[in-house]
């Protein structure tokens, strides 16, 4: 020890030395700290009394409420129209007085001169499609938007307000206070789009066939923009990407629709005695009864005859809902309707629904409430259990979009009635993914104007899970398959995403208007960092409990980035500032290689190396008193043979001496000494997950903490003394840490795996 | 919210659509270099349900990609399409990329090609217009890989083409 103590101040010296010979002006220049493991202190939020430093809510945290009482009536018809009067009641748990109050019109964004129109540069297009020019130079755009009848306070008087885009100023006549609530009514009506020609997460489906439409309607009523600690009023317009952020509340609604449809909503229905024939009312309490198969309510021969009856008058659906931070319907004279039970455990149950016009069948029959209740319990496993009496899934063309109990979605047969698996995982996935937004962001109720990973990507995470959970309860779907065939969640496909060019990668900390790819972005490469984070960074266990205690902590509550951040690092204790900087600040990718691999033995004989080195300092072997011995590089000119630990004689003078014989035999005798540099030529830093491959065909798995990369982000060696020969190494060998370059994961290299599966498929053909 | 893949007829509407929920079209193209073989493999990795939108549309109606219902005059079409919308010149001369097959994965279709050239490689231009033909906002990524190089280019349709000169 004392020798080694000597080398080091020897080489200390050296460099003092070296330095001083310098002249002044070749000295390096300072630098900030760039380490990738320093804390993110810069770029989080200061913690106070609304926020903690541990990720929860603070003593102080509030939220606000809005309160809804509407009246709804849906005109159908050629061009279909929806009239509403609201009266909302908002509630200032904030601290601050407010002096104007902010409300969201999303519809504005289909006025014709929205300038959301012209958010995207354009060019002129060496070739047109007819269809194309048409519908950019010569129709007459879509008359969208509302149109505000009157804003009137609890007494009847006009409020004045100002509309900026898509949204609206209220100014209030004295500030309201701290603590108080605040009363007003907004009447409004819009013309309804056709989402399929005219791409929305809303309106309604024309079917030529028949000449009825199916109704999926949200965004169809002012809503309250959110105040609160960290934005105060939500101030960043509806552009079309980024989504919504909607403070939490109580709805009471009623819906005036033909009397020959059905529909339902977020929040229970309170008529159903009024609107149900009483063979639904004997179906549906049947359904309840109904805990393994769903429950036909509307059989598809009852919608058929509905779709040929004309509408007489009109019927009104009554709905109540609380909690919730949105509301959405679904009406039509063409849907079939059945519903299920489900149990979620601790005497809590939940009825899973679905709402689909024949066009959808014979898929939808088969799978679309089995779906919602699975993805309820497994959700429910994941977070907290489901609080809502209901999760109801609609069929509509191209849709998959998410309201509080209820969302749309895709995934329909052809004409005949027939459908390929690529239409049934579709499917099933896109009900999952809506369902499961139930959870991220209606319930865990964070901003998504801001940020879109914070429910798609968390959301696309869990939804990863339940896919393969339901597939293990249904393997009926599966076919021949062996697992669920996700799209997102597995390292191995979000690699082409991050090799893509830098010039259009964003981090995933980028507003949703901002990003190139959105799907990659906000969805496929958060969900699967969060899967990386949860197998091979922290565990199943301690990933588990944090992804809980956020999820619980934020229940009905209003979570930012750093709030998740936190949580996960808070109730797991494991520091994770590097694993957020790299994968969600940056656009980093991983890319770990085995480098150099020297095979070394040991020897009492003097090697060259090791004299070079003692003359570095002016010594020579004679000045080293204590017994020493050489490490012999097999590469090396002064190599001769095979020697073995236990031939080494001072080493075997050392052991005699310092030993007895019983602990001499607990010893081991490693035979070769292999010095393994990893090199990372990417970005991220990443645990080092090595198998080792002996000649004896046995392996060995080694997992070198993330640590390893913090004095040295380019390579880092590793010595292994063993027994035996080593034959292969391999980084990474189970692809899952994204590695965007597995030609180099190798020892000795072995062939580009894209090669190999080119060659693999041409003998195939 | 989903981002899904979407019909044409819908995106014809997305060019003028202010709430687009599905902004980008993309495919990914990787090219391999196969120095010792004199290879070049190219693996295309494109939307089957969009790949069908065009096979229908420029070639007739009714294809349906799909392993249970493939047929030869599918491998026919494709690779007819695949001509007219991948082109590769090496050294400056136009060179014909051979069809070798595909196979479905999930939402994707993977298309395999590959080219054999004994020759020095001094330059590289490779044109990827697969799509643009559907889509105005198609983007076509494309990955190389050899000769020590690795890059990748975002084709679409008014960058066309990309070259690399040794």
């Amino acid at each position: 020890m004392k020798k080694i103590l000597l080398l080091f101040t020897i080489a200390f010296i050296s460099t003092i030395a070296f330095a001083q010979d310098d002249s002044l002006s070749m000295r390096e220049g300072g630098h900030f700290n760039e380490n990738k493991f320093r804390q993110l202190y810069d770029e989080w939020a200061t913690p106070n009394s609304y926020r903690t430093a541990a990720g929860s809510p603070g003593h102080e945290y509030y939220q606000q409420q809005a309160d809804y009482t509407m009246d709804i009536t849906l005109l159908d018809g050629e061009n279909p129209k929806i009239l509403g009067e609201e009266t909302i009641t908002y509630t200032n748990n904030s601290p601050d007085d407010l002096a104007y109050l902010w409300v969201q019109l999303d519809q504005n964004i289909r006025e014709k001169n929205s300038p959301s129109k012209e958010k995207n540069g354009s060019g002129v297009s060496p070739i047109f499609r007819a269809e194309s020019f048409v519908s950019d130079y010569m129709k007459d755009p879509f008359d969208g938007g509302f149109n505000i009848g009157w804003v009137k306070d609890a007494q009847g008087k006009a409020l004045t307000y100002n509309i900026n885009q898509t949204m609206m100023r209220i100014d209030l006549p004295t500030p309201l206070k701290s603590g108080m609530q605040y009363t007003f009514s907004i009447k409004w009506d819009y013309n309804v789009n056709n989402h399929v020609t005219n791409r929305a997460r809303s309106g309604y489906e024309y079917f030529p066939k028949d000449g009825n439409r199916a109704y999926v309607i949200a965004q169809f009523y002012p809503r309250m923009a959110v105040y609160n600690d960290v934005e105060g009023w939500q101030n960043y317009q509806f552009w079309g990407n980024g989504e919504f952020a909607l403070p939490f509340g109580n709805f009471e609604v009623n819906i005036t629709v033909p009397d020959n449809f059905v529909l339902d909503a977020t929040g229970k229905l309170q008529n159903r005695k009024e609107v149900f024939s009483k063979t639904m009312m004997k179906r549906y309490e049947l359904a309840k009864k109904s805990f393994d198969k769903p429950v036909i309510i509307v059989t598809q021969e009852e919608a058929e005859l509905a779709e040929k009856t004309p509408a007489k008058k009109t019927k009104t659906w009554k709905f109540l809902a609380n909690n919730v931070r949105d509301f959405g319907f679904a009406t039509s004279n063409k849907f079939i309707w059945d519903m299920m039970n489900v149990d979620l455990g601790g005497g809590k149950t939940s009825m899973a629904v679905s709402l689909y016009p024949k066009e959808g069948n014979p898929l939808w029959e088969e799978y679309s409430t089995i779906v919602v209740a699975s993805t309820m319990k497994s959700y429910s496993k994941h977070t907290f259990t489901y609080p809502y009496h209901k999760a109801i899934s609609v069929h509509a063309k191209n849709q998959g979009m998410e309201y509080p109990m209820i969302c749309w979605n895709y995934g329909r047969p052809d004409e005949d009635g027939n459908y390929t698996d690529r239409t049934k995982f579709g499917m099933v996935s896109v009900i999952i993914h809506e369902v499961g937004h139930n959870f991220f962001p209606m319930i865990v109720n964070s901003d998504e104007r801001q940020w879109g990973w914070m429910d798609e990507g968390i959301n696309t995470f869990v939804q990863y899970l339940a896919e393969q959970e339901f597939a293990k309860e249904y393997p009926k779907v599966l076919g021949e398959l062996k697992k669920y065939p996700s799209r997102r969640g597995l390292a191995k496909d979000i690699v082409n995403y991050m090799s893509d060019s830098q010039d259009f990668l964003s981090p995933i900390m980028s507003n949703p208007e901002n990003v190139y790819q959105l799907g990659p972005n906000a969805y496929g490469k958060p969900a699967t960092a969060l899967n990386i984070l949860r197998e091979t960074v922290m565990g199943k266990e301690l990933f588990d409990y944090a992804f809980k205690t956020y999820s619980q902590r934020w229940m009905f509550k209003h979570p930012t980035p750093e709030d998740f951040f936190r949580t996960m690092e808070d109730a797991s204790a494991v520091d994770l500032d590097w694993f957020w900087r790299g994968w969600f600040y940056s656009t980093d990718y991983v890319d770990i290689a085995v480098g150099k691999v020297k095979k070394y033995q040991v020897t009492d004989k003097p090697t060259q190396a090791a004299k070079d080195l003692l003359s570095q300092y002016g010594m020579t072997l004679k000045d080293i008193k204590d017994p020493v011995v050489f490490m012999i590089d097999e590469e090396s000119k002064d190599f001769t043979k095979d020697s073995k630990v236990e031939d080494v004689k001072p080493l075997k003078d050392y052991l005699f001496d310092n030993f007895t014989e019983e602990e001499r035999q607990q010893l081991n005798t490693p035979k070769y000494f292999y010095e393994i540099e990893f090199e990372k030529p990417g970005g991220l830093v990443m645990p080092l997950i090595v198998e080792y491959t002996y000649a004896d065909n046995t392996t060995e798995r080694v997992t070198y903490p993330v640590q390893v990369w913090r004095k040295n982000d380019a390579s880092v060696r590793k010595v292994i003394p063993s027994n035996k020969e080593i034959i292969k190494i391999q980084v990474d060998p189970d692809l899952e840490t994204a590695d965007i370059d597995v030609t180099n994961n190798s020892f000795p290299r072995e062939k580009d795996p894209d090669i190999i599966e080119f060659e693999e498929f041409k003998k195939k053909q | 919210m989903i981002l899904k893949r979407v019909s044409i007829v819908v995106v014809f509407f997305a060019l003028v659509n202010f709430q687009s929920t599905h902004k980008y079209y993309v495919s990914s193209t990787k090219i391999i270099y196969n120095e010792s073989q004199h290879s070049f493999q190219v693996f295309i990795d494109v939307f089957t349900d969009d790949l069908q939108a065009i096979l229908n549309k420029r070639y007739g109606k009714g294809f349906q990609l799909d392993p249970d219902s493939d047929t030869k005059d599918i491998e026919n079409v494709l690779e007819r399409y695949l001509k007219t919308k991948c082109k590769m010149s090496i050294n400056d001369e136009k060179m014909v990329l051979d069809y070798v097959g595909k196979k479905y994965d999930r939402e994707s279709t993977l298309i395999y090609m590959q080219f054999i050239l004994d020759e020095k490689i001094q330059t590289i231009t490779f044109e990827n217009t697969i799509l643009t033909d559907l889509f105005e906002e198609q983007k076509n990524i494309v990955q190389f890989k050899g000769k020590g190089l690795t890059k990748s280019y975002l084709l679409d349709i008014d960058k066309k083409h990309f070259e690399i000169k040794f």
